[in-house]
């Protein structure tokens, strides 16, 4: 293991890329994974232990029942190796002695007490609670409540049982009614916003357990309790700073912005004109300020048409926006028709522009009477208006409250396609990559600028600007350039991760959540896995993007703007999530990232080639076993692929130093191997 | 709808008559004559040729389009891309280039209009110029090509017309048309007199055979009985079959009787733990048992084992008519409506999936072999496979079985090996089950199909475990459409042999490679020899070849001896404890020991056995045999895969509702929306993975040339010479992924010289791309899982862009 670490520090990074365009800035990506340390040895760093916490949340009930073979003698085989060292962590943890006062002290119950993250701290502990699992059966042990996770442990099953679950996560609790159990026997089921709902069995008359659910109601909605959330107890440090991933300077410098038509305005530093846009907009250069708030009061929530991408050669734009405030005695506002104009004669290829609508007209319709709409294309002349037909936020939370009753806990073997078919999931997934491709394509072919918007346009609006542009460019397909644009569409344009996700809020039946994040990342694996090679992350990175949206351990998602963000201080009170992935990025690296610079990805938006997400949704059920991790062994291979690349070297040197042969027509051919596009980043 | 159009005229003469053409170009159909960069076969005529043709390449191939011409013989529908290397004149024949279509296989012939599409049948004609071509294969390939504007009208129309009026479809006698035309020439005969079988595989034909494979397993107690050599026995049943070394011949004569067809119990596979895996028929039950008929069969069922499960197939199990069905409605989903060209609406297509049942088949015989390996990991019993008739899906739960356990049987030739013994000797119909000739079609069934689905599925889920490829399963697929192959042209050993008897020997001897004598070879045109399946150089070329191979398969220790002894697993079940004789029955996944289970058990006769047993079979051993299947489905979760330090832990299959999927590669080769985008790209492409050992074993072969290179130059630096040799030997002990003889990834020439397998490869590209116009914008389509982006690169502009492209996109 420790010779796959170190092999991968030379990793051809810098090599795989021979050329670096100009609007795009060289990743450092490679530069820190040659001075960390391979992971076994520095399993006692906060980072490590952090690390496979994570991995263990992933593996979470998987691993309890995976491990049985990995306690054994079996040689570390890469299939274990993550379990195993997950295993390393619980014993490291447990040796601590502060809370033995709690405990009766003996053995078994120091090897049930819950690893902890720095600034974490135990509320309550539970013995004797049992776990209603339900796909080995129940099992009892012992159950921590702590203010950041619950972690239930049990000693009963070689290897130990492990639940764990981030109090983030928790949607509702419930106590249930579990006589079975035997009487005073009080159950609870906690409702996870993840797809699971596991069930645990308690007595009632011990003073001890009442106090879990209370401590685990209070902790759980931290901000119906006013308590803080999480992330801002969080006390951990990381090498990298995930706050500075994104500068929207440099990544608007990184399109080639400002140029003679757009600008970088700072009309909205102080949030006056648009409280949920970010401070730094693009507009156009010719649109004074003046005439922008006029725009502004046009468009619901002021969220006036803005620059999002700019196609580097064409100068064809991604604008986005919210509805305009039409109503049904068809308004009109000259700025706003000005405005558009503007945009289309931005770009010299092309006269027209196209408006993508992402609802549904009748939707759109329903809209328009409520004081919002559409443009009207008789007013904005050249300007083509489509609807993309995308249900709203209400259908997509119920399409998910049936995808987790197919999925969780039995599968239906019998009819598992057909129930999948029923709840619509993919069949939206599709819609919304039918439509980005058609953005991109209008984009790259059609050579025209397109504005999308939906009603307040921080929704469906983001997942398909941000869909396409993943499409159109190449650099959002990097580890950090994902990040760049997570944190540029849906984070500071004021998706509303907050009210969508229900952070630290009891009221689980609020109607503003919905899963829309969940949809764009499944969208995004759907896209990873149409092209394997397109993308330099892995699925790792993005189940653990979707854990930390609702763990609450990071201040990335937190917050509906930018605006609330910059008041609760988050980058300075909270860890971004991307000081954790970014200390770590070997782990969420995909080894054959093959850098198509300038290829315009369309994925096959046909149901027949879009996959549920299994690996996500159903990866707690123990029988889904994780696949084969053949890319562990490609990663091996790419080792042994270095090793033999250095000792031909080597040998060829000492070969020609030995100057006994004269032709060298060899040697010449060797260095073409340096560029070849795969990485050996292990 | 087609043949009714009143104003066209009809058949129109655009091809002389076949024979005529034959012979007129008889003198000069020598081997590997290059016709307009067509490389032909023997005797194969060219009929109609259109230049500027574009190929649609699916997603497997890296999708796109691939310019070249288009050709059509008689025996097949050729596309040589116009880049490709000039064939080498002297390399042997290769029946189907890497884009051509056999006329046997192909279905439908569909022409695509300015504003319609016309199914073209031999009868009809075509009111209109096509611009594109679309051929609907019976292996669910959908081919398509697209006419330039360049391209000649006269020729496209032409060629369609020709294709049409010869890719005849199935029915009786054309198969043989199409064998002679394909393999009939006199060149053709001599070549394939000529050619040496595979000596990898085990066929099974001869007594030798067998024994290796008893020899292999560590099968003690069991001999090779050739009672049955002349067919008289049995007619379905192969020459030699493995029976009791306690039963005689002369006792073994009158078991027969006792089963359906006199397919007795046979054995098929012993397991390492010491279990026996054997197969029959069902009994005939209205015959009297002598009691010394009884002990032959009880000896029969029990070999050398204390206990014998019988695993009933036809309870629970999708019968050949539910499979039959299942892939019919298949083939409708994924191909959709042939004549129109329009697909099955996409909404609902996991509910359309499900309902054609053909996964629920896959994982029913999944499920069914997955217990039958459990209990055969349980350790010694006899676990005997009964089906009625035994010829059909006993062949697929064997079969799956040994894969599922036996590492051998997941290498190339072993798989191969096992199809010869479990399905080819052992009478598989597969001429009455392909239906080749439309002479059966109520026996029509593609039982080996979804054999074929299965072994995939194992795959998808285990693919570091074989040696094997879905390559290879896709190509083995494809030529079960191929009528040309003795394999599949028989149903059994008898046929099979009758049929070479009245040939040459060329391909049936008995007892290993017979010398063929001259007189046999150029007489009789009607039928040629036929070649077996496995004969795979003779269908594709090596670039197809190299990848059904893994390039990173563990290599399998063959010296590795399976003796019966392995330990059983320490928390494996004791078994042992039921009573000596005990039989049970298993099906629908429960144990019971029925009185009529052994027909002579029951009643009269048995009375004797019961008094030479102390008990009579008690159902006491039966919670431990439950244990055994539930331990599997409870332990399934925990199970890790097995690693290689234990190769005989079987490969249990996932078969939860997720992990049983679509074979897409196969049946989705041809779903319309995958081509919907494509872009003209050049046809280079290749897999990461096949890049990357390519280049190990580029790097390989460097090393060792610099290595002796360095021996020869000095012998100053010993020690900096030792680690490479030490990585040599390392990679011949399999250390490194790669077992070192892969004679099929790089083709054998000097090391320092040779060239990527398969054209320019990705790592020369990032450079090239540079170099070129690194602002040049391009594009990739996506596609199934295993799609192949990286061979991609920049259009070449000179190619018209599909005119499907935009319209596509704007709807």
């Amino acid at each position: 293991m420790e010779k796959q670490s170190s092999a991968g520090g030379y990793g051809a990074d810098g090599l795989a890329h021979p050329v670096v365009p100009s609007r795009k800035p060289s990743r450092p990506l490679g530069s820190n994974s040659g001075s960390r340390q391979p992971s076994f040895e520095a399993l006692d760093s906060p980072t490590e232990s952090h690390v496979e916490w994570c991995k263990q949340l992933i593996a979470a009930t998987i691993s309890s029942q995976i491990s049985g073979q990995i306690s054994g003698s079996v040689p570390p085989d890469p299939v274990s190796r993550d379990f195993k060292v997950g295993r390393r962590t619980d014993l490291r943890v447990s040796r601590r002695p502060d809370l033995m006062a709690l405990r009766d002290g003996n053995k078994q119950a120091q090897m049930e007490e819950a690893p902890r993250v720095p600034g974490e701290s135990i509320k309550a502990i539970a013995k004797d609670v049992m776990y209603i699992c339900p796909f080995t059966g129940a099992v009892s042990g012992t159950l921590t409540v702590t203010d950041y996770k619950l972690y239930f442990k049990s000693l009963e099953r070689d290897p130990p049982f492990i639940l764990d679950v981030n109090l983030g996560a928790i949607s509702r609790l419930e106590t249930i009614g579990v006589q079975s159990h035997g009487e005073n026997t009080r159950g609870m089921e906690i409702v996870c916003k993840d797809m699971r709902n596991p069930r645990f069995a308690y007595k009632k008359e011990e003073q001890s357990k009442l106090e879990i659910f209370e401590m685990l109601t209070k902790h759980a909605f931290p901000l119906s309790n006013d308590l803080p959330l999480f992330a801002f107890l969080y006390k951990e440090t990381f090498p990298e700073d995930g706050w500075k991933v994104y500068d929207p300077a440099v990544e608007y410098k990184r399109m080639g912005l400002p140029n003679e038509s757009w600008t970088i305005s700072k009309i909205n530093s102080s949030y006056e004109v648009c409280d949920t846009y970010p401070a730094l907009l693009v507009v156009p250069t010719s649109i004074k300020d003046d005439e922008l708030r006029r725009v502004a009061s046009f468009r619901a929530k002021h969220r006036i048409p803005v620059l999002s991408w700019i196609h580097p050669e064409t100068q064809a734009t991604i604008v986005r926006c919210s509805q305009p405030l039409v109503g049904p005695t068809d308004r009109r506002c000259k700025e706003d028709e000005r405005y558009l104009q503007t945009i289309m004669d931005a770009n010299a290829q092309s006269h027209k522009l196209t408006v993508f609508d992402a609802r549904q007209s009748s939707m759109a319709d329903t809209n328009k009477a409520k004081d919002g709409g559409y443009e009207i294309e008789s007013f904005y002349p050249n300007v083509e208006l489509n609807f993309l037909e995308i249900p709203n936020i209400h259908v997509m939370r119920e399409s998910l409250r049936k995808l987790k009753e197919v999925v969780y806990p039995t599968i239906d073997e019998a009819h598992w396609l057909s129930s999948v078919d029923s709840t619509h999931w993919l069949e939206y997934i599709r819609l919304l990559l039918a439509g980005a491709v058609r953005i991109a394509d209008k984009l790259e072919s059609g050579k025209t600028s397109v504005v999308v918007h939906c009603s307040d346009g921080w929704d469906r609006t983001a997942q398909l600007t941000s869909l396409a542009m993943l499409m159109l460019d190449s650099y959002y397909r990097t580890l950090r350039g994902f990040q760049v644009l997570l944190e540029k569409e849906w984070v500071s344009f004021g998706h509303k991760f907050a009210a969508r996700v229900g952070h630290g809020d009891e009221n689980h039946a609020n109607s503003e959540r919905s899963p829309l994040f969940v949809q764009f990342i499944d969208c995004v694996w759907q896209m990873m896995r149409q092209f394997p090679a397109a993308f330099e992350f892995n699925e790792l990175f993005l189940i653990t993007i979707l854990d930390h949206l609702y763990s609450c351990l990071f201040g990335t998602f937190l917050y509906n703007s930018e605006h609330e963000r910059v008041g609760k201080e988050v980058p300075g009170e909270t860890v971004s999530l991307w000081s954790y992935i970014n200390s770590q990025s070997e782990d969420f690296t995909n080894p054959f990232y093959i850098n198509y610079e300038n290829h315009v990805l369309y994925p096959v938006a046909s149901l027949r080639h879009l996959e549920l997400w299994v690996s996500y949704y159903v990866r707690w059920n123990p029988r889904m076993r994780p696949q084969m991790p053949v890319h562990q062994s490609l990663k091996e291979m790419l080792v042994v692929r270095a090793e033999l690349q250095r000792r031909v070297e080597d040998l060829q040197r000492e070969a020609s130093s030995s100057r006994s042969i004269s032709s060298s027509s060899d040697h010449a051919s060797s260095p073409s191997h340096t560029g070849t596009p795969l990485h050996t980043t292990v | 709808m087609l043949m009714g159009s009143k104003t066209t005229f009809k058949v129109r003469q655009i091809v002389p008559d076949m024979k005529e053409r034959m012979l007129s170009h008889g003198g000069l159909h020598t081997r590997g004559r290059d016709m307009f960069g067509l490389h032909c076969l023997p005797g194969e005529c060219v009929l109609q040729r259109a230049v500027l043709v574009r190929k649609k390449l699916c997603a497997r191939e890296g999708g796109g389009w691939l310019a070249g011409t288009l050709f059509c013989t008689h025996f097949r529908v050729a596309f040589v891309p116009q880049d490709c290397q000039k064939p080498d004149d002297n390399a042997d024949p290769v029946l189907l280039g890497d884009h051509d279509v056999a006329l046997a296989s192909i279905e439908k012939v569909v022409a695509v209009g300015p504003s319609r599409t016309k199914l073209v049948t031999p009868n009809s004609s075509l009111k209109f110029t096509p611009e594109e071509l679309v051929l609907y294969c019976r292996d669910l390939r959908v081919v398509c090509f697209l006419f330039d504007r360049l391209t000649p009208e006269t020729q496209a129309t032409e060629i369609t017309y020709s294709i049409a009026k010869t890719y005849q479809p199935l029915k009786p006698g054309t198969i043989l048309s199409f064998q002679n035309a394909a393999l009939g020439s006199v060149e053709m005969k001599q070549f394939l007199s000529n050619r040496r079988r595979d000596t990898q595989i085990n066929w099974f034909e001869s007594t030798s055979d067998w024994e290796r494979d008893l020899e292999r397993t560590g099968a003690t107690g069991w001999r090779v009985s050739a009672v049955n050599d002349r067919f008289e026995m049995a007619t379905s049943l192969p020459r030699f079959n493995v029976v009791p070394q306690k039963v005689l011949d002369t006792e073994l004569k009158k078991t027969f009787a006792h089963f359906n067809e006199g397919r007795i119990p046979r054995w098929c596979w012993r397991h390492p733990r010491g279990s026996d895996l054997l197969r029959m028929a069902s009994f005939q039950n209205n015959i009297y048992h002598e009691k010394d008929d009884i002990r032959n069969l009880e000896t029969l069922l029990f070999g050398g084992q204390q206990q014998c499960v019988v695993v009933e197939l036809a309870e629970d199990m999708p019968t050949p008519a539910d499979i039959q069905l299942a892939h019919t409605r298949l083939r409708a989903l994924c191909l959709g409506d042939i004549s129109t060209s329009v697909s099955v609406p996409d909404d609902k297509w996991l509910s359309t999936l499900e309902a054609t049942r053909w996964l629920d088949h896959a994982r029913c015989c999944l499920k069914k072999a997955a217990e039958v390996s459990c209990l055969l990991r349980g350790g010694h019993m006899t676990v005997i496979l009964q089906e009625p008739e035994d010829r059909d899906l006993n062949c697929v739960v064997s079969s799956l079985v040994q894969v599922m356990c036996d590492p051998h049987c997941r290498t190339l030739p072993g798989f191969q090996g096992l199809v010869q013994k479990e399905w080819v000797m052992a009478g598989h119909r597969f001429l009455s089950r392909a239906n080749y000739h439309r002479e059966s079609d109520k026996e029509e069934a593609p039982v080996f199909l979804l054999f074929l689905d299965c072994v995939w599925q194992l795959w998808a889920q285990y693919p570091s475990h074989f040696q094997l490829t879905g390559d290879y399963l896709l190509a083995l697929h494809d030529s079960v459409h191929v009528p040309l192959f003795s394999t599949f042209l028989s149903n059994c050993q008898r046929e099979r042999s009758r049929r070479s008897q009245r040939l040459s020997q060329s391909y049936t001897p008995v007892n290993g490679w017979r010398e063929v004598l001259p007189r046999d070879t150029s007489q009789d045109p009607v039928d040629p020899p036929l070649p077996p399946v496995w004969d795979w150089s003779l269908q594709y070329s090596c670039n197809r070849r190299a990848r059904f191979t893994h390039p990173v398969s563990q290599p399998v220790s063959s010296q590795l001896v399976l003796n019966g002894n392995l330990n059983a697993h320490p928390d494996s079940h004791k078994l042992t404890d039921g009573a000596p004789g005990s039989v049970f029955l298993l099906s629908r996944g429960t144990f019971s020991s029925p009185s009529n289970l052994l027909p002579w058990r029951n009643g009269g006769g048995s009375g004797s056995y019961r008094k030479s047993h102390r008990r009579a079979p008690s159902s006491e051993s039966l919670p431990g045999l439950e244990r055994v299947i539930k331990a599997w489905s409870l332990s399934e979760p925990s199970k890790p895969p097995p690693g290689p330090q234990d190769p005989h832990e079987p490969l249990l299959p996932l078969l939860l509702g997720p992990c049983v999927r679509v074979w897409r590669d196969c049946y989705l080769r041809g779903a319309l929306q995958a081509q919907a985008f494509c872009h003209p790209t050049p046809a280079s492409m290749y897999h990461p993975v096949d890049q990357l050992a390519w280049e190990v074993q580029q790097l390989r072969d460097k090393l060792a040339l610099a290595s002796t290179r360095h021996a020869a130059a000095t012998t100053k630096k010993q020690e900096s010479r030792r680690p490479a040799a030490n990585l040599n030997q390392n990679s011949n002990n399999g250390t490194f992924l790669f077992s070192a003889p892969r004679p099929s990834l790089v083709p054998r020439g000097p090391p320092p010289t040779s060239t990527p397998p398969r054209a320019p490869i990705p790592a020369a590209a990032p450079p090239r791309l540079a170099g070129r116009d690194a602002s040049k914008r391009t594009f990739l389509f996506g596609h199934p899982a295993d799609a192949r982006p990286d061979q991609r690169y920049a259009p070449t502009p000179s190619i018209r862009l599909p005119k499907n492209n935009g319209p596509s996109l704007g709807s």
